[in-house]
């Protein structure tokens, strides 16, 4: 069967057993969630690239660990939250993103002005999240960028799902006063 | 079931996980009854909506790059680290019965030779007065009251 047809779970499998493929395949297969999301947390290309293959080595490291009952995805992400959360710490100062280079604009049919607007919001709602507590931030990312649920989200960043519900809601209401503050 | 009135609204969690469809059949209908008759409560609904909607652009962002091949060529390099593991099963643990035994034995003859060349077969415990020199008041040193040092014949 081809690496790529593998399951999450035959693929760490196989990666605990040391093969680096099968590994390979995981990090093809999340570096983009891992890189966005960590790219959002830390503000900076570079520091995010280095921080998802910090992940990724932590993660091959730590798969003997792995408990097959949990869902690789979530426990992925738990590393990648906290090698976010160490480099804030470190550094105590958070950047902003150019956005302008990595998000999709509308297409050329919508024209220059419409174009300038989605990234003039964008811009705004960047800013508006990079103000937010990095808790609040990386709760809304991984319920609204990553489309994870009250569940993964607990398992991910260790806290009960009554904490994921209270932190969500105040993350939402903050963010959105940043944000009409930014447009205002 | 019962509406809740305006000064009633429920909590902002509640509407957040509405949006999110966290919550369970009778409480979701309850707050979704009341979000819709709720000016306050339906603003702030729309609100969580149209965030959602403008926050899902942040998901194109890419590293620009494979990064597979250069994860799997570190992993190469560096290798995963040994996990502390026991040295050595029961069976080995075992197997180093009879040496040990042989060591004993040995330890126990050398001394018995040792006792026999010293005092013959008849080996005597020492004199306490023998032993007089590792007592609390060290050679030359003061003696604290005259028992500690007369008593032993000083």
């Amino acid at each position: 069967m081809p690496q790529g047809e593998l399951t999450d779970q035959e693929c760490v499998a196989r990666s605990t057993q040391g093969d680096r493929n099968a590994f390979g395949t995981l990090v093809r297969r999340y570096q983009d969630r891992v890189y966005r999301f960590v790219l959002r947390m830390v503000g900076s290309h570079d520091e995010a690239l280095e921080l998802t293959q910090e992940a990724f080595m932590k993660a091959w490291q730590a798969l003997p660990d792995w408990r097959p009952e949990a869902q690789f995805r979530t426990w992925l992400f738990s590393i990648a939250s906290n090698a976010a959360t160490d480099s804030l710490r470190r550094r105590k100062v958070v950047q902003f993103v150019a956005l302008e280079e990595d998000y999709d604009t509308p297409g050329e049919e919508a024209g220059p002005e419409a174009q300038l607007q989605a990234k003039q919001n964008l811009r705004a709602l960047q800013a508006a999240l990079d103000r937010l507590p990095h808790d609040q931030r990386e709760i809304v990312l991984l319920r609204e960028v990553e489309d994870m649920s009250y569940g993964e989200i607990s398992a991910a960043l260790g806290i009960s799902e009554g904490t994921v519900k209270s932190r969500l809601a105040r993350a939402r209401e903050a963010l959105i006063g940043h944000y009409r503050g930014k447009n205002a | 079931m019962k509406e809740r009135t305006q000064s009633e609204c429920p909590r902002t969690e509640q509407l957040s996980a509405l949006i999110d469809d966290e919550l369970a059949g009778a409480v979701r209908a309850e707050i979704e009854a009341h979000a819709g008759s709720c000016p306050l409560c339906g603003a702030m609904l729309r609100e969580f909506g149209e965030l959602r909607v403008a926050l899902k652009p942040l998901a194109a962002a890419r590293p620009g790059f494979d990064l597979a091949p250069l994860i799997v060529q570190r992993l190469t390099a560096g290798g995963r680290r040994a996990r502390p593991v026991r040295d050595r099963n029961w069976w080995q643990g075992w197997q180093l019965l009879p040496s040990g035994l042989a060591a004993a034995g040995m330890l126990s003859a050398g001394v018995y030779l040792g006792a026999l060349l010293v005092g013959g077969a008849g080996v005597t415990a020492l004199e306490p007065a023998a032993m007089a020199v590792f007592d609390a008041v060290p050679p030359g040193g003061l003696c604290l009251g005259s028992s500690s040092c007369y008593s032993l014949g000083r």
